[in-house]
C-alpha cells in the first residue's frame, strides 16, 4: 500500500468513526472491511471489461468529500422538493445530502410488526437484521464503489415487512443533494427486507445540483412470494457523477420489478445485480436512458438464474442526443440445473445526433440445457419518412421530432408502474430533445 | 391557385426526373394526371409538398401568388397543401386520433385560429370517420400500423377531410381500393369540392374519373406533360394505352 492509499484508509476510518452504528460491532467490522476492500481494489478503471463504458476519471482527479448537514439551503432544492411532493405521492422519506430530513418527510404508518425508518434508527432496534443483510448481497471486492458506500454511508432507509404484510400506498424516497463550495460525495443507502408474501411499491428519486458524486446502494431481500416494484428516477446533477448498485436476492416465486430512468449526471452508472435463487422467481427490468450534451450513461445488469423455472425480462431503450453515449451490458448467467429458465433482453436505441453513440453487450453464460434465452438490439435514427409525413400534415419539425421520440420512449415508460412517474418521464423526454428547426435528419 | 412553370427537378445529385413541367390549376378545378410508371408523377407531387430528396434545378411554383418552393413542408400544409401519399407511412406508438389532432391544431395555431380541445376534436373526427365509413377503432390505433393497403388509403382521405386543404394532391389514392371503398373515397373528395378548393388526382385508372369528374386531364411521360385534354382523353388512354402519345411526343 502506498503512502497515498494509506492516508486514504486513515481518512476513511476517521470518517466512518463518526457515523451511526458504533453500538453494533458487526456494522463496525463491516465498515472496516469495506474500507480495506476499497483500498485494495480502488476505483474501477475503464480497462476493466465491466467498467469499459463508465467514465469515472473525474473521481480520480477530484476529491469529493462528504458534507454534513441536512437543510434545504438552496432555492432550487426547495423547488425540486416542492415539485416532487406535488407529483410523486404524499408518503415520502427525504434525505438531504444523505441526512434524513424529518421535517419534510411523511412516513406512512406500517402494519404491526413492520418497520419503516432510517438505518441509523434501525441499528438500535433491528441490529440483527442489519448485521445479516447489510453488504451481504454483493462482493465488496467486485464492487468497490458499493463497498465505499458501505464504509461511509451516514444514514439511509430501512424497510422491513413481515410475512404477508404490504405497504398500502406507494412510497417515495427522495435523495436531494447539493454540492458545497467543494466537490461533495453522498452515499445514499437503502435496505429493503420483505418476508414471505409481503409487497411494496417504491420510487427512489435522485435530484442534485453542483459538483456531486452520488454513490447509492440499494439492497433488496425478497422472501418466498414477496413482490416489490422499485422505480428509480435518476436526475442527478449534470456536473456530477452518479454511481448506483441495486442488489437483490429472490426466494421462491418472489417477483421484482426494477425500473430505472437514467437522465442525470455528467457520467452515470446504474448496476443491477439480481439472483433468482428460488424456483419460479421472476425479474422484470426496465431501463430508460436519456442522454444529452456530453453525458455518458451505463446500465449494467447481472441476472443469475440459479433455480428452476425462473424468468427475467429486460427491456431497455436509450434516446441519445448531441454527443452523449450510452451503454447497456446485460449479463445473464444460468447455473447448472437451473432448467426451464426463461431470460429475454432487448435494447433499442434512438440516436438523435450523428455524434451520439451506444454500446450494447448481451453476455450469456448458460450451463443448463433446457432454457430459453433471447436477446436483441437495434440502433436507429428518427425515421425520415415518418418525420416528413408528420410535417406534411402541418406539424413543425421540432414537434414532429418530439412526437416520434416520445412514441419510441413510450414502450418503456409504460412499463413504469405508477402513472405519476410515467407522466413525469413524458415531460422529461419532451424537454430533453433539443429543438433543431434548422437541421434536417436523414435516415 | 397553383402555377407551375418550367419545372425541372432531380433526385438530389442524381438523374433529372422532371424535365420542364408547366401547369396551371385554377380555383375549384380538378386536374387528373396520368402517365406510365416511372414517368415522374409522384416526383411532381413530392416537389409540390417539399420532399427534400428532390432538388428543383429550374422553374417556379407559386400558390396563390406565393413562392411555394421557398416554404417548409409544414408551412405548405398551413397554406392548405395536402398530399395523399401513394405509400402512407406506418408510425407505431402514435394514435391516429392524437396525430390528427396535433396536425389540425398545428395548422390552426399557425393560421392564428383557436385550437380545438379534445372533446371538440373528437366530435369532428368521429363525424369525418362516419363520412369515410371508417370504424372508430381505427382512430385509436397507431397511425397506419397494420392497416391493409385499402385502409391506409381511406385513412389518407380521412386526414384530408379533417384538414380541409385548399389544394389536395392525391397520389394513386384509388390504387388498391375495392369498388365500395373507391366510391367512399370519391365521395370524400367530392364532399371537399368547392369553388375555393382545387384537386390534383394522380391515377392510372379511368374508373376513378367516373366518380370524380375532372376538368382537365394531363399525360405525364418522361418527365414532361405530353398531352392535355378533357375527359375523352382518359377514355382514349384506357382503350389504347400510352404508346401512341409517347411516340407522337417523341416525333414532335
Ligand atoms: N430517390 C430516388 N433515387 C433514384 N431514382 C428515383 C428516386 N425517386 C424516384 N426516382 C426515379 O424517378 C422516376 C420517376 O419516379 P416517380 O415515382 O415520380 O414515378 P411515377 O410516375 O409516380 O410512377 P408510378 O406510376 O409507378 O407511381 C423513376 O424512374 C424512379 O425510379
Ligand atoms: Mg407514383
Amino acid at each position: 500500500m502506498n503512502a497515498h492509499a494509506g492516508d486514504q484508509v486513515l481518512h476513511h476510518r476517521a470518517l466512518a468513526a463518526g457515523l451511526y452504528g458504533s453500538g453494533l460491532p458487526a456494522l463496525q467490522e463491516l465498515r472496516q472491511s469495506s474500507i480495506a476492500a476499497y483500498a485494495a481494489h480502488g476505483l474501477p478503471e475503464t480497462r476493466h471489461e465491466d467498467w469499459r463504458y463508465t467514465d469515472l476519471s473525474v473521481l480520480r482527479t477530484t476529491s469529493f468529500q462528504p458534507r454534513a448537514g441536512g437543510t434545504l439551503a438552496h432555492e432550487r432544492e426547495r423547488a425540486v422538493l416542492g415539485y416532487l411532493l406535488a407529483n410523486i405521492g404524499a408518503e415520502r422519506m427525504v434525505f438531504v445530502n444523505g441526512a434524513y430530513a424529518p421535517q419534510v418527510s411523511n412516513l406512512p404508518s406500517v402494519p404491526a410488526g413492520c418497520t419503516l425508518t432510517t438505518l441509523a434508527a434501525a441499528a438500535a432496534t433491528h441490529g440483527a437484521l442489519l448485521a445479516t443483510h447489510l453488504g451481504s448481497s454483493f462482493s465488496a471486492a467486485r464492487h468497490p464503489l458499493a463497498a465505499l458506500n458501505t464504509a461511509l454511508h451516514g444514514d439511509g432507509m430501512f424497510l422491513h415487512l413481515t410475512r404477508n404484510q404490504a405497504l398500502t400506498a406507494p412510497m417515495h424516497v427522495a435523495c436531494l443533494s447539493a454540492a458545497a463550495e467543494t466537490p461533495t460525495a453522498v452515499h445514499p443507502r437503502l435496505l429493503l427486507v420483505l418476508e414471505a408474501g409481503a409487497s411494496a411499491t417504491l420510487t427512489l428519486s435522485f435530484q442534485g445540483s453542483g459538483r456531486l458524486h452520488i454513490n447509492a446502494v440499494t439492497e433488496i431481500v425478497l422472501g418466498a412470494g414477496a413482490a416489490l416494484d422499485l422505480q428509480v428516477l435518476q436526475e442527478d446533477s449534470a456536473e456530477g457523477v452518479h454511481t448506483e448498485l441495486i442488489s437483490a436476492r429472490l426466494e421462491q416465486s418472489a417477483r421484482l420489478g426494477v425500473h430505472v430512468a437514467a437522465l442525470g449526471g455528467h457520467s452515470s452508472r446504474s448496476e443491477v445485480l439480481c439472483q433468482l435463487a428460488g424456483d419460479d422467481a421472476s425479474l422484470s427490468l426496465t431501463g430508460l436512458i436519456i442522454g444529452a450534451q456530453k453525458q455518458t450513461h451505463d446500465l449494467t445488469t447481472l441476472v443469475r438464474h440459479t433455480a428452476l423455472r425462473t424468468t427475467s425480462q429486460q427491456v431497455v431503450k436509450a434516446v441519445l442526443d448531441a454527443r452523449s453515449t450510452g451503454a447497456y451490458t446485460g449479463r445473464v448467467s444460468v447455473a447448472t440445473g437451473a432448467q426451464k429458465t426463461d431470460a429475454a433482453q432487448s435494447c433499442r436505441t434512438l440516436l438523435l445526433s450523428s455524434e451520439a453513440s451506444m454500446n450494447t453487450r448481451p453476455q450469456l453464460e448458460i450451463d443448463a440445457d433446457d432454457v430459453k434465452c433471447s436477446h436483441g438490439a437495434t440502433n436507429g435514427q428518427l425515421d425520415a419518412e415518418s418525420l416528413f409525413y408528420l410535417r406534411s400534415r402541418g406539424i413543425p419539425l421540432a414537434a414532429a421530432r418530439i412526437l416520434l421520440t416520445r412514441a419510441f420512449a413510450d414502450e418503456v415508460i409504460d412499463r413504469f408502474p405508477l402513472e405519476c412517474v410515467r407522466s413525469h418521464l413524458h415531460g422529461r423526454v419532451d424537454g430533453r430533445i433539443a429543438p433543431k428547426d434548422a437541421v434536417e435528419v436523414t435516415a | 391557385m397553383l402555377e407551375i412553370s418550367g419545372l425541372h427537378a432531380r433526385v438530389a445529385n442524381g438523374a433529372e426526373i422532371l424535365k420542364g413541367i408547366s401547369l396551371t390549376v385554377g380555383k375549384g378545378e380538378v386536374h387528373a394526371i396520368m402517365g406510365p410508371n416511372g414517368s415522374g408523377k409522384s416526383t411532381l407531387a413530392g416537389v409540390l409538398v417539399g420532399r427534400d430528396r428532390f432538388e428543383v434545378t429550374a422553374g417556379s411554383v407559386t400558390l396563390e401568388g406565393a413562392d411555394l418552393l421557398a416554404l417548409t413542408p409544414e408551412e405548405r400544409a398551413v397554406r392548405g397543401v395536402f398530399l395523399g401519399f401513394q405509400y402512407p407511412v406506418e408510425i407505431p406508438g402514435i394514435t391516429n386520433a392524437y396525430f390528427l389532432r396535433t396536425a389540425l391544431n398545428s395548422v390552426r395555431k399557425a393560421r392564428g385560429q383557436t385550437e380545438l380541445d379534445a372533446m371538440e376534436f373528437l366530435t369532428l373526427l368521429k363525424q369525418k370517420a362516419r363520412l369515410m365509413e371508417m370504424d372508430p377503432s381505427f382512430l385509436n390505433r397507431s397511425v397506419n400500423e397494420g392497416f391493409s393497403g385499402g385502409e391506409k388509403k381511406r385513412n389518407e382521405i380521412l386526414q384530408m377531410a379533417v384538414l380541409e386543404p385548399r389544394l389536395a394532391i392525391l397520389d394513386e389514392t384509388d390504387s388498391g381500393l375495392d369498388i365500395d371503398a373507391l366510391k367512399v373515397v370519391a365521395a370524400g373528395v367530392n364532399a371537399l369540392r368547392s369553388p375555393e378548393r382545387s384537386v390534383i388526382l394522380v391515377t392510372h385508372y379511368q374508373r376513378l374519373l367516373d366518380h370524380i369528374v375532372p376538368d382537365h386531364i394531363h399525360v405525364l411521360a418522361g418527365g414532361r406533360i405530353v398531352k392535355s385534354g378533357g375527359r375523352e382523353l382518359a377514355l382514349a388512354l384506357e382503350a389504347q394505352g400510352y404508346g401512341w402519345i409517347e411516340s407522337a411526343a417523341g416525333k414532335a
